[in-house]
């Protein structure tokens, strides 16, 4: 956490770097940045919010320590400012999260793979979220439709599959980087014959593809978004 | 919700030769008298042009000096062409004040939709609850048709799910018609919940009395419980999530009080404020934050 203190150090630029990128601030804002501008939801960091909650907790403390001990105030208001800023990124992260949960709850709550991506609290959240939708959805609408008609995730009895349930759109174009050079990445999209074209990817260049093709490497942490 | 099915329509009843329950017995007679008549006069207009040329041409043929005939002839071929686009496109304007009379299924849900779409996003209008009874009365009366169509197919002893006959496609028509209504009645509903779920982020727990007004019953019913759910969320992780909305610059801000919200407010660090109205504080942001986001008082920027 003191590391946005460091400023000024004449450290040489790649150790600077890697120190930087190690810090448990830079994995949250990382992990901050991938979920606001990815489409659906990301895996939950769980020990990395473990220790951010443990980390700040300390520095309230030691900014109260400080306070009392009448150290001058203009290292303490930076400390607050520090602090203020990772509970920030703690918050926002965990914000971004609930909204899409909200925005999606049904698709979520039916997904598996989707349904594991959650914190604890967080599927008890959405499975409260299902419900009350649910009920107020049967409540306004469903109950005074005719009996055939009246699930909220098929549209009719007849219907193969279950189409009234809204999806996240996986084919948004996002802004990436890769840290490495990465090769083999198939394009989801574009015309048919060149639907095989395989894709490469060069370190610190920006991309803007389509999000479908590079999931996968999203999740493995390859690729940050932007 | 996803409105990209393909069989998106407006029937028009009349097409098929179901009976629509719509078109009342006097609107189609009155139809069929107004233009059963003016079929009838063109029809003998031409006769009459038609018989008259007949004459001419005769008198032609036989040497006679017809001295009008010959630009009767043509007037005659001119208005019986003029005549003939004519009556062609009043016969289409007949036809469209029958479509008028006729009632055009989907119509009151697409208003309903509409009505979604032309506010801005995030505004709620209130409820619009006639025209959505309207269209659940609507889709009760395709259902009651459906059931009669498939009935009388099933008394032929016809098999009702390969058979392709006349009853079979106004049980298609009805029952697609009963899934848009469905589609956009759902639409509605769930556009206005998601607006009321961006309410609660926006405003907090408590909403004031103007959108309390738009909002119909099962939809502040739903309000109360997604902001009970959020709450317990939000005290299982022990943090509050309705501050810090924007990335933090300075940890305590210049504000000024903009309404009158009385002394004795008690702040996170334990003390006590005057919140008169126009007065300045340096406060916390994070105390600061819940009174700007109910418009009490405003950040000092310069």
């Amino acid at each position: 956490m003191a590391s946005s203190e460091v400023e000024g150090l004449s450290l040489p630029t790649d150790d600077y770097e890697t120190l930087l990128s190690t810090t448990d601030v830079e994995l949250l804002k990382r992990a901050w940045r991938n979920e606001k501008a990815a489409p659906e939801i990301l895996r939950f960091e769980t020990d990395l919010i473990g220790r951010i909650r443990e980390q700040i907790q300390l520095m309230e403390e030691t900014v109260e320590e400080k306070s009392a001990a009448g150290i001058d105030p203009l290292s303490i208001s930076l400390y607050q400012m520090d602090l203020d800023r990772a509970q920030f990124l703690l918050r926002s992260y965990l914000r971004v999260r609930i909204q899409k949960i909200e925005k999606f709850v049904f698709h979520i709550a039916k997904t598996d793979e989707l349904w594991n991506k959650l914190s604890k609290e967080e599927k008890n959240f959405a499975r409260r979220c299902t419900e009350d939708l649910k009920q107020h959805l049967e409540d306004s609408v469903l109950s005074k439709l005719p009996e055939n008609y009246q699930s909220f995730q098929k549209q009719s009895v007849i219907s193969e599959e279950d189409d009234m349930i809204p999806e996240a759109q996986l084919d948004t174009f996002v802004v990436c980087r890769s840290k490495e050079y990465l090769t083999g990445i198939q394009l989801e999209d574009g015309p048919v014959d060149d639907r095989s074209m395989l894709f490469e990817m060069e370190p610190g260049v920006l991309y803007f593809i389509c999000y479908k093709s590079i999931k996968a490497l999203v999740e493995s942490g390859k690729i940050d978004l932007l | 919700m996803r409105e990209s099915r393909s069989t998106e329509f407006l029937a028009v009843d009349f097409e098929f030769p179901t009976k629509s329950p719509a078109t009342t017995e006097i609107q189609r007679s009155r139809f069929l008298h107004s233009s059963l008549r003016f079929l009838l006069l063109i029809f003998f207009f031409r006769i009459f042009l038609f018989k008259f040329s007949i004459a001419a041409i005769d008198s032609l043929h036989q040497g006679q000096a017809v001295p009008i005939c010959h630009p009767v002839l043509i007037g005659y071929f001119y208005a019986h062409n003029l005549l003939g686009q004519f009556s062609l496109s009043l016969k289409l304007f007949a036809k469209g004040c029958f479509f008028r009379n006729c009632k055009m299924y989907g119509r009151k849900a697409c208003q309903l939709v509409k009505e979604l779409a032309s506010g801005e996003k995030g505004q709620l209008t209130p409820f619009n609850s006639d025209l959505f009874e309207q269209v659940v009365a609507e889709c009760s009366q395709h259902h009651l048709e459906l059931q009669s169509l498939i009935r009388k197919m099933q008394e032929e002893g016809l098999d009702v799910q390969t058979t392709r006959n006349a009853e079979h496609h106004g049980a298609l028509i009805h029952h697609l018609s009963l899934v848009r209504n469905k589609r956009c009645l759902m639409a509605y509903v769930y556009n206005r919940a998601e607006a009321i779920q961006s309410l609660l982020w926006k405003i907090g727990h408590v909403l004031p009395q103007e959108i309390e007004e738009k909002l119909c019953h099962a939809e502040a019913e739903y309000f109360k419980k997604h902001s009970a759910a959020l709450k317990s969320y939000m005290s299982k992780v022990q943090l509050d999530l309705t501050v810090d909305m924007v990335p933090p610059k300075d940890p305590y801000i210049q504000v000024r009080v903009l309404d009158d919200i009385g002394d004795g407010i008690v702040l996170s660090d334990d003390k006590t404020a005057n919140f008169a109205r126009h007065s300045m504080h340096f406060l916390k942001r994070t105390d600061a934050e819940q009174f700007i986001s109910r418009g009490l008082m405003e950040e000092l920027t310069g």
